[in-house]
């Protein structure tokens, strides 16, 4: 397989690759750990053959905008819109961008020495199919260079009308001292599966918003590959509203010394279809880096959450600080949360700690909201906003909050 | 006015009887005071009245103004007037305290088909009651209770009756744990909350709350049981006695 039939291009050699890699690896092999508690099924097949049932929603769920954003990039069906590039180009002292079939059929294109790389690093000791498929079946995206000590708030809005596969490749690379926060929102009939990755130089400051809407009809797979050089700086935060199977990995190398890290996420579920996965791997190759895992679902109506968590120190990486944490709030009792967080670490002077705790509301909790006349429903609905509280004070950007909000009440009315 | 009649409340989780047969009647505009050892069932009593799952009224029926309240969830009894002081008050991690105080009122107001107040309504409301309290707003802007003292929590407790302007005031030893002042100030509030159809029951160990909240009659409780009832006399002889000798 290679980009089209007429002429060679850079990209054609990665294509190649990840192909004869998917080839290799036993997408089905259920006895991988990897796959502990969700089939590969659930996600390739879904992905590549079946049409999971759409149920249109009523809500209207986009988003306003107005007064919000610099800019904004968009994808429909799963197609980048070039013309919403344009805005983005005017800044071209700042900022490089291109499509992502521009970029791989230049020849001299600054991406040909970063583009896979931060993915290469990911695939110890798992080889991740689903990305691997992405390397051989995407041919849309936006990659994008921030240059030095940019700084720069974007949205990238992914529509999606048709229930289409949508198999796009992201690349964004981050110079030193740059301060950028990507806000993607997902919403509509559309199917997923995303490779972002990222490339962040020194000092760089990065904060990476994803909020899948509840509207989203079918399988959403979003893979971020991070490289993380000295001292910077990345916040990944996951919003899962879906109904249908999520699955979220995260995957960030953080090569030098003094980087901080945060992975978070929060995920509600309320159908027996929805299944949120956070499978996350954050590796700890240099001194003194930080790094903390927060993931919180709250499940109701046979709803099912997956946390694969790993933090690994490498022997060099002395003085590193390691935090994970994740918490299940089962509303129904006919929900699960699985989780499986997991350290290996291979110096002697660090500091990490791992904890899951799973239950219901409170009653103590309930009463007290209660006795000051708070109805049973509404006294709920304050109780589960408040357990996802410690996701939305990662973020302060009030309307973006606002937007989450929303989604919570609607999922709560 | 508020009754408890012939009250027998079993603790469903152990399936213990706590209270035993207890008769109160509270007029408009009194104020009751209960002293009585430790385990005595007073907190009991308060949690039943409040309507907490899992105080199981076996026998006996609590009433305000003639009608029965034991089918009332909790938020439905709060909404018809009555409030109770916890005595440990709890923190919840993620409810703001406005926002809960706001929901709480507006909750009550539409239970009541009262218009509900809109934000800058509600915190002018709020911040002049905060201000006769000696409450901070500051310190509302923090989540419900967590990382206040054992003296602030009991103020916001407080602090929240006066503004949802109970009927019915139950205070379970909202003055363990106040310093000087602040007891003051917390009886100052209270008093300044009296009036001719507001009635209150106060849980107490000390007699010195009682010389700031002048009450119209002390009650012992023991075992689930009121043992004795005088004027505010009892709590002074509680005071230099003890209660071994009204147990005997
Ligand atoms: N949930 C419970 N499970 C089992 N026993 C309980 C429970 N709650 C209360 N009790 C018991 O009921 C009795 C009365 O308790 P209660 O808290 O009402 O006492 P109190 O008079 O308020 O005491 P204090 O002065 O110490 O506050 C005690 O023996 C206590 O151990
Ligand atoms: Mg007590």
């Amino acid at each position: 397989m290679c980009f089209d039939n007429k002429n060679s291009y850079w990209i054609d050699s990665f294509i190649k690759k990840y192909e004869e890699s998917f080839k290799k690896v036993d997408l089905l092999d259920r006895k991988s750990e990897y796959w502990r508690f969700a089939s590969p099924s659930i996600w390739y097949d879904n992905y590549i053959n079946k049409k999971l049932p759409s149920e249109k929603q009523i809500e209207n769920f986009s988003f306003n905008y107005d007064g919000m954003t610099d800019f904004f990039i968009k994808f429909k069906d799963g197609m980048l819109d070039i013309s919403s590039l344009t805005e983005l180009n005017k800044d071209e002292k700042n900022i490089e961008v291109s499509s992502y079939k521009d970029a791989v059929t230049n020849e001299n294109h600054w991406s040909s020495k970063k583009f896979g790389l931060a993915q290469t690093n990911a695939e110890k000791p798992y080889k991740r199919p689903l990305a691997l498929f992405n390397g051989l079946d995407s041919r849309e995206g936006v990659f994008i260079k921030f240059k030095k000590g940019m700084r720069k708030k974007f949205h990238i809005i992914y529509e999606g009308n048709e229930q289409k596969k949508s198999t796009i490749r992201n690349l964004f690379d981050f110079e030193e001292d740059v301060d950028i926060t990507i806000i993607e929102h997902f919403y509509g009939d559309s199917k997923y599966n995303i490779v972002s990755e990222f490339f962040n130089d020194k000092n760089s400051k990065i904060e990476h918003i994803k909020i899948i809407n509840q509207d989203i009809t079918d399988t959403f797979i979003y893979h971020l590959f991070g490289n993380c050089q000295k001292n910077s700086n990345i916040k990944a935060i996951n919003f899962s509203f879906s109904e249908n199977p999520v699955r979220n990995e995260v995957n960030l190398h953080l090569e030098g010394p003094e980087c901080n890290a945060t992975v978070a996420s929060l995920g509600f579920g309320q159908k027996a279809t929805s299944i949120c996965d956070n499978t996350v791997f954050i590796s700890h190759q240099e001194e003194s880096s930080k790094s903390r895992q927060i993931i919180k679902n709250a499940l109701s109506g046979g709803a099912k959450a997956i946390f694969q968590g790993k933090i690994y120190v490498s022997s060099v990486a002395q003085k590193t600080d390691g935090y994970q944490m994740s918490n299940g709030l089962i509303l129904t009792d006919n929900c699960q949360f699985l989780v499986k967080p997991e350290l290996e670490i291979y110096a002697d002077d660090v500091v990490c700690s791992h904890g899951s705790i799973s239950g219901t509301l409170n009653d103590d909790h309930l009463f007290y909201l209660q006795s000051r006349g708070i109805p049973l429903l509404e006294a709920q609905k304050q109780l589960i906003q408040a357990f996802f509280a410690e996701i939305l004070n990662e973020i302060n950007d009030e309307k973006v909050i606002n937007h989450i909000q929303k989604q919570i009440s609607i999922k709560l009315a | 006015m508020f009754e408890i009649q012939n009250l027998h409340v079993n603790i469903s989780e152990v399936d213990k009887k706590i209270i035993d047969g207890i008769n109160l009647k509270i007029n408009p505009g009194e104020v009751h005071a209960i002293m009585g050892p430790n385990g005595s069932g007073k907190s009991t009593l308060s949690y039943t009245l409040s309507g907490k799952d899992g105080y199981q009224v076996i026998n006996g029926d609590i009433k305000l103004d003639d009608e029965s309240i034991l089918e009332l969830e909790a938020d439905e009894r709060a909404a018809k007037g009555i409030f109770l002081a916890f005595q440990y008050p709890i923190e919840i991690p993620g409810v703001g305290n406005l926002s809960f105080m706001r929901t709480a009122l507006n909750s009550q107001r539409k239970y009541n088909g009262n218009s509900e107040l809109n934000p800058a309504e509600f915190l002018k409301v709020l911040k002049e009651k905060a201000n006769n309290l000696n409450i901070d707003m500051e310190m509302l802007k923090r989540p419900l209770n967590v990382g206040f003292s054992g003296g602030e929590k009991k103020r916001n407790e407080i602090l929240q009756m006066a503004l949802l302007e109970p009927r019915f005031c139950v205070l379970d030893e909202t003055d363990s744990g106040l310093d000087v002042d602040a007891m003051k100030q917390v009886s100052n509030g209270v008093n300044s909350l009296r009036s001719d159809n507001r009635s209150f029951l106060i849980i107490t160990h000390y007699q010195r709350l009682l010389n700031y909240i002048k009450p119209d009659f002390v009650h012992i409780m023991a075992k689930g049981k009121i043992i004795k009832t005088a004027g505010p006399e009892l709590a002074i002889e509680v005071e230099e006695h003890g209660y071994t000798h009204l147990l005997t």
